[in-house]
Formats: C-alpha cells, sequence, structure tokens
C-alpha cells in the first residue's frame, strides 16, 4: 500500500535527510497500521467467542434443552472426588506430623478439626503463590 | 651428506611455510590472531555463562574454524570470494546485471560454502520461524490483543536506529541491514541483511549482522534491566495484572490464518517469515499433526540451527569483520535494542496511565522479539520489585507480538529498500 506514496530507496546509494525521516515514519505507521488491524480483528473474534461462550452456558445453566455433552459430564464429577482425596491427603499429613511433634515432645494431641485458612499472597493462594514463583525462580 | 642435510631442511622450512603457524605471523595474519582469540571468548561465553548456547557455540565454532590461516586456498572450507558478484555489461560500459554464480560455489566450494547457501538464499530464517511457530503459544496475545501495540512500539528501535546508521553513512541497504538488529530477532535480521545486501558490494556482510544481533540477543538480561528501571517507578513495577481469559481452540486456529492473511497481503515481503511462522503455529493448534510438530520442533530446528550458526560464524573472515564499520555496527546494534526496549517501555507507560494502572509498563520491554527471554526479564524485573508479581504470560503477549512486528517491519524495509 506504500509503494505508491514512497519510491523505493536505491540500496547502494546513502540516504538523504528526507528519505530517513521517510523511511522512519513509514516503517512505523506500517507496523503499527497491521498490528492495530490485528487487534481489531482478534478482539472482535474474542468477543465473539465470548459472547457464544456465555449464551451456551446460560442455555445450560437454565436448563433449556440443553444437548448433552458427556466429556463435561465426566469431568464435573470427577473434579470433587479428585478434590476430597487431595483432602485427605492433607489431613493425612497434617496428622503425620502433630503425631511426630507428640512423639518429640511427649505430650498428647488431638485434632479436633481441620480448616483451610484463606492465607493468600498477591490475591493467590500460598501455596499457587509458592508454585508460580518456584517455576519463575530460574529466570 | 650435505645434500642430505640441504633436502631435510628444504623440506622442514617448505612444511613450516606453508603451515597455518607460519600464516599467522605474517601479514594480517595478527587479525586472525584476534578473531580466533574472539571465538574463544564467545566459546566460554556460550558454555560457561550459557548465553543463547545453541546458536553462540556453533556460531563461535564456525568463526574458529574460518579463522585458521590455510596457505592452500582449495583447503579452506569457506570461500568468501565465490560469493563475490558476477557483473554483466553492456556495450556502453553500464551494468546490465549482477548475480552470485552458484554453479562454481557448487564445484568449488568447500563444507561451509555450501551450508551458507541456505543463509544466501534465505532458506534457513525461514524453516526456523516455521520451528518457532510450533512451539509458540499465541493465547497470551489472543486473549489481550492490546499487547499487539507494544510489539509494534518496540520496533521503533528499528526505525530510529535506521536514522542513525544513515547519519554515519551507511547506504540504504546496510542502514536497513544494521537497523533490522533492534528487533531482536536473529533469523529475521538474517533473512533481511541477506536479501538487502545481495543488490552489490557492501562494507558490511550478513555475518557482522548476524554476530551482532545473536551477540545482543544473549546479553537482553543484561542491557534490558537498567532501562526498564531507569524508565519505570517502582510503584509502576509493582503492578498486578489480571488474569488473562482463557482461549478456545477454534480462536487459536483462526489466529494464525488471519495473521498470516492480513500481513502477506499487506506487506507481501514479510510473507516468508509469518507464512512459515504460522504453518508452524497451526501444525501445533491443529493437534493433527504432532508427527510434523515433532520434527519442526525438535530434529529439523535443531539441523537448521547448526547449520546456520555455523555458516554465519564462518563469514566472520577476519578481514571482513575487523574495520571500522563492524565496531559501527556493534555500537549501533546496541543503541538499536536499547531504543527498542524504551520505546516499549514508554508505550507501556502511557497503556498503564489510560488503564488507570491496569497495566505494568514492564511488559513493554518484551515487544522486542527476544522469545522468550526478554519475556522472562519483564518477569525477573517485576519480581524484584514484588515476589508475588507474575508478569511471565502477561509479557508473553507483547513478546510474540514483537515477533510479528519484526516481520512486518522487515517486509517494510524489504519493499522501501530495493
Amino acid at each position: 500500500m506504500y509503494f505508491d506514496l514512497m519510491a523505493k530507496i536505491s540500496a547502494t546509494e546513502k540516504v538523504s535527510g528526507v528519505e530517513r525521516v521517510a523511511v522512519t515514519f513509514t516503517g512505523i505507521a506500517v507496523v503499527f497500521l497491521v498490528l492495530l488491524i490485528l487487534i481489531i480483528f482478534v478482539g472482535c473474534f474474542g468477543k465473539i467467542f465470548d459472547k457464544s461462550k456465555k449464551n451456551n452456558s446460560a442455555s445450560n445453566g437454565g436448563g433449556v434443552s440443553a444437548p448433552a455433552v458427556s466429556k463435561p459430564a465426566t469431568e464435573t464429577k470427577s473434579t470433587p472426588m479428585s478434590f476430597a482425596c487431595e483432602e485427605d491427603e492433607v489431613v493425612a499429613v497434617i496428622s503425620a506430623v502433630i503425631a511426630q511433634m507428640s512423639a518429640a515432645d511427649g505430650k498428647t494431641y488431638k485434632i479436633k478439626s481441620v480448616k483451610r485458612r484463606t492465607t493468600t499472597a498477591g490475591g493467590r493462594p500460598i501455596w499457587a503463590a509458592e508454585g508460580i514463583r518456584q517455576n519463575t525462580n530460574p529466570f | 651428506m650435505s645434500e642430505f642435510i640441504n633436502l631435510f631442511l628444504d623440506t622442514l622450512k617448505e612444511i613450516w611455510q606453508t603451515s597455518g603457524f607460519y600464516a599467522l605471523f605474517q601479514g594480517d595474519g595478527w587479525k586472525s590472531i584476534v578473531m580466533l582469540l574472539i571465538s574463544f571468548v564467545f566459546m566460554y561465553l556460550a558454555i560457561a555463562k550459557q548465553f543463547e548456547p545453541l546458536l553462540l557455540l556453533p556460531i563461535a565454532f564456525g568463526m574458529f574454524l574460518t579463522n585458521l590461516p590455510i596457505i592452500n586456498i582449495e583447503d579452506a572450507m569457506y570461500h568468501p570470494e565465490l560469493f563475490d558478484y558476477v557483473y554483466e555489461y553492456a556495450a556502453d560500459g553500464s551494468v546490465i546485471d549482477h548475480y552470485i554464480d552458484y554453479g562454481r560455489v557448487l564445484k568449488e566450494g568447500g563444507l561451509l560454502d555450501i551450508l551458507y547457501l541456505g543463509v544466501k538464499l534465505g532458506i534457513y530464517p525461514p524453516i526456523i520461524f516455521l520451528g518457532i511457530g510450533t512451539m509458540t503459544d499465541f493465547a497470551p496475545l489472543i486473549a489481550n490483543p492490546r499487547s499487539f501495540l507494544l510489539g509494534a512500539a518496540a520496533q521503533g528501535g528499528i526505525f530510529f536506529t535506521f536514522i542513525g546508521a544513515a547519519v554515519l553513512g551507511f547506504t540504504a541497504a546496510e542502514a536497513g541491514s544494521i537497523a533490522i538488529i533492534g528487533g531482536a530477532d536473529g533469523p529475521t535480521a538474517i533473512y533481511v541483511s541477506t536479501k538487502l545486501l545481495s543488490g552489490g558490494d557492501f562494507k558490511i556482510s550478513t555475518g557482522t549482522i548476524a554476530l551482532a544481533a545473536y551477540t545482543y540477543m544473549a546479553l537482553v538480561p543484561v542491557i534490558q534491566p537498567p532501562i526498564m528501571k531507569a524508565l519505570t517507578t517502582k510503584k509502576e513495577r509493582a503492578i498486578k495484572m489480571a488474569t488473562l481469559r482463557s482461549v478456545s481452540k477454534t480462536e487459536k486456529l483462526i489466529f494464525p490464518v488471519a495473521v498470516t492473511l492480513i500481513v502477506a497481503l499487506i506487506v507481501p515481503s514479510a510473507a516468508p517469515l509469518v507464512g512459515m511462522l504460522m504453518l508452524g503455529n497451526i501444525l501445533k493448534e491443529s493437534g493433527v499433526c504432532s508427527r510434523l510438530v515433532d520434527t519442526a520442533q525438535n530434529a529439523l530446528m535443531n539441523i537448521i540451527t547448526i547449520f546456520l550458526g555455523v555458516s554465519v560464524g564462518a563469514t566472520t573472515k577476519a578481514d571482513k569483520i575487523l574495520n571500522l564499520e563492524f565496531a559501527k555496527v556493534i555500537a549501533l546494534g546496541v543503541v538499536a535494542f536499547a531504543l527498542g526496549t524504551a520505546c516499549g517501555l514508554l508505550l507501556g507507560k502511557l497503556m498503564c496511565k489510560l488503564s488507570g494502572g491496569k497495566i505494568n509498563p514492564l511488559i513493554g520491554s518484551a515487544g522486542v522479539s527476544a522469545v522468550p527471554m526478554a519475556a522472562r526479564v519483564s518477569q525477573k524485573v517485576g519480581a524484584q520489585t514484588d515476589p508475588t508479581n507474575f508478569l511471565l504470560m502477561h509479557a508473553m503477549g507483547p513478546n510474540v507480538a514483537g515477533v510479528i512486528g519484526s516481520a512486518v517491519a522487515a517486509g517494510v524495509l524489504l519493499s522501501v529498500i530495493g
């Protein structure tokens, strides 16, 4: 498109002052133009997909003759189960640590309840934050 | 007896005078010594400091091989004279055409001459882009398309450096080749300089550009942080960005086709790079070409990286490199990098202000391609201010946008300079 606006500069000749400015501004303008078109395009189809996703979830939630999809159904079933397993493992680990403490100081402890504390670091659960920190630390 | 001794001594003298050791201390032999020492430094940086070792080590070894003084020219692995242009003249003495005699290269060339054909013909960089495409996840960019702006802004380094190079007296092709170093994208720099510097005989070569580009890419973690800290406040660096939305598979499939379509129609010169990048990406996202993806991102990428590195290193012959022009390229290269980083950061600051403090300006510096090094630097500098701040995924958006942006900028330079 800029071919019409600007003639080609000879590769083997030195660049004049006007040509320097022209190349710089043409270059920046074309790069921004192309990427702006991409922003608009990607933004538009992102919105369309979001909308269709919301419509799908709304229709599923409302129970209005939503088509039965086997995959998500198994996912929703399996999630609480695995979560429960993780919870049991966490309780087992806490019990083991307390038993170890008990053996070390000779006192007897009784676990009345195990409650999740909502400790956060930067808006994330503390273990999630620690996981991300470890994964990004080597950089 | 004396005849025997004379014959023996003459033979020894002959062997000494045809050896590389003798050549090292004759005429410009000192230049070869300097280049050999530079190659050792690069090998050290690649192995001990792990600065882009996959590329720097083959480049350094190619540099080592090409600068070993060899008296018998036929034994050399790289012959730069084979790539000199053959000119055809009209009856009035004007040049009708000029070309490289590739038949002669195939007939008389050494191993590195043959490998260098992939650089000279512009084959390796697009194939590397294919491999990069299979390894790139554009989801952060699709989720936050505004990242494209940061990728575009960082290309300012390319065009502002063009002015600097032109002021220093370089021709248009040389200035364009130097400026593209600011894109912080090795394959793009090689592709553009090969194309631009094929129009005649120039003071700089593709090897010079590649050497500067890869050296600065390796030094991204050193060059960028001081600029990032100087141009942002502590408060800005501590900004935490909202989690990105999830991107559907359909969006990921439409993206490479749309980008190729738009870029190739507007800047056709960028089509080989962007087209191959997006081919690699659609192979990956399709999920049905796992064998091709595996080959492109492993075997093919590794083979081309070795060929590219060694042959580019081989172009750094002492007599072509050790001159004032090389020093100027090195100086302008760092200016290009710094300007690209600064442009990205400044637009990041502007977007931060306009969004009411929702965008951390540090992600702007990742707009200078150098995937994923520049994004890692954004993450690192952000985490230095607040260890619980995770900018990596946010910075990957501008980072991959920078790859597309530098390919578009390359297309512009190739179109404007003829």
